[in-house]
């Protein structure tokens, strides 16, 4: 079913209809932890895209040599090795971002989005699709991580990147930006994928019908 | 303060404020969806020992193995590999010993080696740069933490079950509301130590 789809229709699924975040629900713990501002879930969607887009290619390409027992394993030492060599990036061309996103860049090792498509689509694929399909879901969960943080810093701080929005008289909600609000927006986030969805598909219907 | 009485405050940190799901945000989708208080109680267990086991194994390979040969920079690598090798020895002892829990987790026993809080805790040893003593009583207070959570998120669900939710919020959403509302409630315990 996958591998029929076209290069296109690949990338814009990842970004819309299967939206890694937001749909499938992958990639939970880095959106629920970092993303108390904007720029930090940007950050941390960028660095996730990047080592989604280098282990699936590289699971791609050793597709064939993969034992199917100690599969698992190896996906894990891939996208180690990627997330090593992020983190090395991020240290030196942004320290600040790197030293507030902690060790959620070192995590991303084991990040659920990596794993889930190394093994649901690049271990059964060519590299070009592998490709397709890593840039979709890495914009995806770019964008949905951007718009999380956005929510976020707006409702704690009032401000979009930095930028004042609300009127300075606003007082914010703090718990916006402590663990538990991070649990609240994401859930809420999801649900309201899940209701634009459910209109989307219904409408489809109706129209088919 | 003694000894004792520091471990016994570390103790609830790491069980009550800085609880590994509920404040440090380490969470993977079994964490909040648990349907069963039986079935949670034996993966958060199963978890925990895991925890325990690879931080302290990936602080001696850390700090015994690679600091002396100047290779940290391929800790990460490591430390997933020391972390599947403990998932998997700790999975060959659960089958012996309870083959019947050991059946009905099934897939979820593998998984626990991409479990985030596993890595987490072996990650937040090497960055606070702690000692064995601590980095042992983190792994074994950071996974009671983990089951604890658990067993309550397990307890929402079966309410859950029986309530009346809005269609879009039902499967993850609630349950990531649910564990919103209890990570407040956690807060509470802020201050004790």
């Amino acid at each position: 079913m996958a591998e029929k789809k076209s290069m296109g229709a690949l990338l814009i699924s990842g970004l819309l209809k299967e939206n890694p975040l937001l749909r499938l629900a992958l990639g939970l713990c880095p959106a629920l932890a970092v993303t108390t501002t904007a720029f930090n879930g940007l950050g941390m969607g960028i660095a996730t895209a990047c080592v989604l887009l280098c282990t699936s290619v590289v699971v791609s390409l050793l597709r064939d040599l993969l034992p199917e027992k100690g599969r698992f394993v190896a996906f894990l030492v891939i996208s180690a090795a990627f997330a090593t060599l992020a983190q090395m990036v991020l240290k030196g061309w942004q320290p600040a971002l790197c030293a507030s996103l902690g060790i959620f860049v070192p995590l991303i090792a084991v990040n659920c989005l990596i794993l889930n498509r190394a093994d649901a689509f690049a271990a059964q694929n060519s590299p070009a699709a592998a490709i397709a399909d890593a840039v979709g879901m890495g914009l995806g969960y770019i964008v949905a991580m951007t718009l999380t943080g956005a929510v976020r810093e707006l409702l704690g701080a009032g401000t979009v990147f930095g930028q004042r929005v609300l009127a300075a008289g606003y007082q914010p909600v703090l718990l916006a930006v402590m663990p538990a609000g991070g649990l609240l927006v994401v859930g809420l986030l999801i649900g309201i994928a899940n209701a634009i969805a459910a209109r989307h598909s219904g409408k489809k219907e109706g129209e088919s019908a | 303060m003694s000894d004792v009485s520091r471990a016994l405050l570390f103790l609830v940190s790491c069980v009550f404020t800085q609880n590994v799901i509920f404040a440090r945000l380490l969470v993977s989708r079994s964490a909040v969806e648990s349907r069963r208080i039986g079935a949670a109680a034996g993966l958060g267990l199963f978890t925990a020992v895991v925890i325990a086991l690879s931080s302290v194994l990936a602080w001696i390979l850390y700090s015994w193995i690679l600091k002396p040969l100047h290779a940290e920079s391929l800790y990460l690598v490591a430390f997933v590999l020391v972390i599947a090798a403990c998932t998997q020895l700790a999975a060959l002892c659960l089958g012996k010993i309870r083959p019947a829990l050991a059946e009905g987790l099934g897939n979820c026993l593998a998984l626990v080696a991409a479990n985030c809080a596993v890595l987490g805790i072996a990650l937040l040893n090497v960055e606070t740069g702690c000692g064995i003593g601590q980095a042992f009583l983190n792994g074994l207070f950071s996974g009671l933490g983990y089951l604890v959570a658990l067993v309550c998120m397990a307890g929402v669900q079966e309410r859950l079950e029986y309530s009346k939710i809005p269609a879009p919020l039902k499967g993850l959403p609630i349950s990531l509301i649910s564990a919103s509302l209890m990570a407040l409630a956690f807060m509470g315990f802020a201050g004790m130590a």
